[in-house]
């Protein structure tokens, strides 16, 4: 291998290296940016209530949980994975969200196919 | 000449009404057909897993039922017996000729013979019926494709309230109310379609609408007159002082009795117990052939009554919402309702068919 060559493997290597950490980096800043609470008001079967929502992540995965305040519930999350920017879990419901900047949207899918759509913020104080 | 202006105005009318009425029943046919099918099946969803599991579901009356509070205390024995830290959540009651739920902190669901506190069965997981209903629930919502799939269900949905004045207006000219058997195919599925779409049209629509209302509520509230519902937050129990206990915790028959006077002519039929020291117990109540529930909020320490929410006093666009998925699903009434839902699900099918043939012999 000559000095060209073998440059150009380190200068390959080091991109590689860079690509690879920055995306990895992208990762955690998504698990570490949903980790808390966050907060979402739906309006649907004819009333307006609030969703409170205690995440914790380690690497892809999404534990924590989903809390009714008008009926004083609490569900722990099951099955929460976090694929980039997308996040899917089970609690009273099929829940899927997208994270985009400070903004998380959320569905939630009911046992009998309804839809409902919200949008999180964060939980004042967090 | 009055009568010669008409003459010449209503054929064009006629004829625009019935292009009307056959491309957008062509557009939506296989939509049509599916929604139908479908909701013919899913009019009776709350009852197959009742059908195929009777052994879970259903009971013989022995003498009197055990009270609440022996089976929640039989049940919690149960549990602990077992070394485990599953708790009840929440208990559904039906008839007399049925078992009571118990749905436990771990997923599992617990069916108890309320007369002698057997344990029937536990499921932890969902019944290949009930699996296929949700399959065929994804079908009549959204054909199984998604968000694409959902608005092609609303769109040929919208084609219904089309398609019945239309075809209203087409019938009135002959007027056809019975089949004329002794005749050709074709008559017959003239004949057929005509009769149908009469008999048929109101409760069609009716479903079509309901079903709309279903899926975009912004327009019932509007109906009503009213917001939706903002409802406060569950109130809390007040734990004794420290050192205190929970042991004068009222019985759980002594919180029925208390809801039943609270809110008169109503029955409990779900229990959601405690799962924190400050979380109250709540009753769902219901009073017959009103669809919805009212709440009744129970200190789990002392048994005082935090709070009623009365279903006949919250807004009317709450009200409105289970009245509207109550006819949509046929459970307004009861069996009866269900029947004449599915079977009117299943003249939709048999307008498409006899629709599609009427275009296909003439084309």
């Amino acid at each position: 291998m000559n000095v060209q060559q073998r440059r150009l493997a380190v200068g390959l290597s080091a991109l590689f290296l860079l690509i690879t950490s920055g995306g990895l980096l992208g990762a955690a800043t998504v698990a570490d940016r949903l980790a808390g609470r966050w907060e979402a008001e739906v309006t649907g079967d004819g009333r307006t209530f609030s969703f409170v929502f205690e995440f914790t992540t380690k690497g892809n995965i999404l534990t924590g949980t989903v809390e009714l305040p008008i009926q004083d519930r609490s569900f722990d999350i099951r099955n929460g994975k976090i694929n980039g920017n997308g996040i899917s879990f089970e609690a009273m419901g099929l829940w899927t969200g997208t994270l985009e900047g400070d903004q998380l949207t959320l569905i939630r899918e009911l046992d009998y196919g309804k839809k409902q759509y919200m949008k999180a913020h964060r939980k004042r104080g967090q | 000449m009055a009568s010669r202006k008409t003459l010449r105005v209503r054929p064009s009318a006629r004829g625009f009404l019935l292009g009307l009425h056959r491309y957008v029943g062509l557009f939506a046919a296989a939509f049509l057909v599916i929604a139908g099918l479908t909701g013919s099946i899913l009019a009776f969803a709350e009852d197959y897993d009742r059908w195929m599991h009777p052994s879970l579901w259903r009971v013989t009356p022995e003498g009197a039922r055990l009270s609440e509070q022996t089976l929640v205390d039989r049940i919690r024995g149960r549990l602990a017996s077992d070394g485990s830290a599953v708790r009840i959540e929440e208990i559904r009651m039906a008839g007399d000729q049925s078992s009571q739920l118990f749905a436990l902190t771990d997923g599992r669901m617990m069916f108890v013979n309320p007369y002698t506190g057997a344990v029937l069965g536990t499921t932890d997981h969902p019944s290949k019926v009930a699996v296929f209903v949700g399959w065929v629930h994804q079908l009549h919502v959204r054909l199984l494709a998604g968000d694409w799939g959902e608005r092609l269900v609303e769109i040929a949905t919208t084609g219904v309230f089309f398609l019945v004045p239309t075809g209203v207006y087409l019938w009135w000219e002959k007027k056809r109310l019975t089949l004329k058997w002794a005749a050709s195919w074709r008559r017959i599925n003239w004949d057929l379609h005509n009769v149908a779409g009469l008999y048929g049209s109101v409760l069609i629509f009716l479903l079509a609408a309901t079903g709309l209302l279903v899926a975009f509520e912004t327009p019932l509230y509007w109906m009503a007159r009213s917001e939706p519902w903002h409802p406060e937050a569950a109130p809390h129990s007040v734990p004794p002082e420290a050192g205190g206990s929970d042991r004068s915790a009222p019985a759980l028959d002594a919180l029925i009795l208390a809801a039943g006077r609270a809110l008169p002519d109503s029955e409990t039929y779900q229990i959601q117990l405690p799962m924190r020291p400050r979380s109250s117990l709540q009753l769902l109540q219901r009073k017959p052939w009103v669809p919805g529930h009212s709440t009744v909020y129970f200190d789990r320490y002392d048994g005082r009554i935090l709070r009623v929410d009365d279903l006949s006093k919250l807004p009317r666009a709450y009200r409105a919402h289970f009245l509207n998925q109550a006819i949509h699903m046929g459970t307004i009434l009861g069996l009866p309702s269900k029947i004449l839902l599915s079977l009117s699900s299943l003249l939709l099918v048999v307008l498409v068919v006899t629709g599609c043939l009427m275009w296909w012999q003439r084309a």
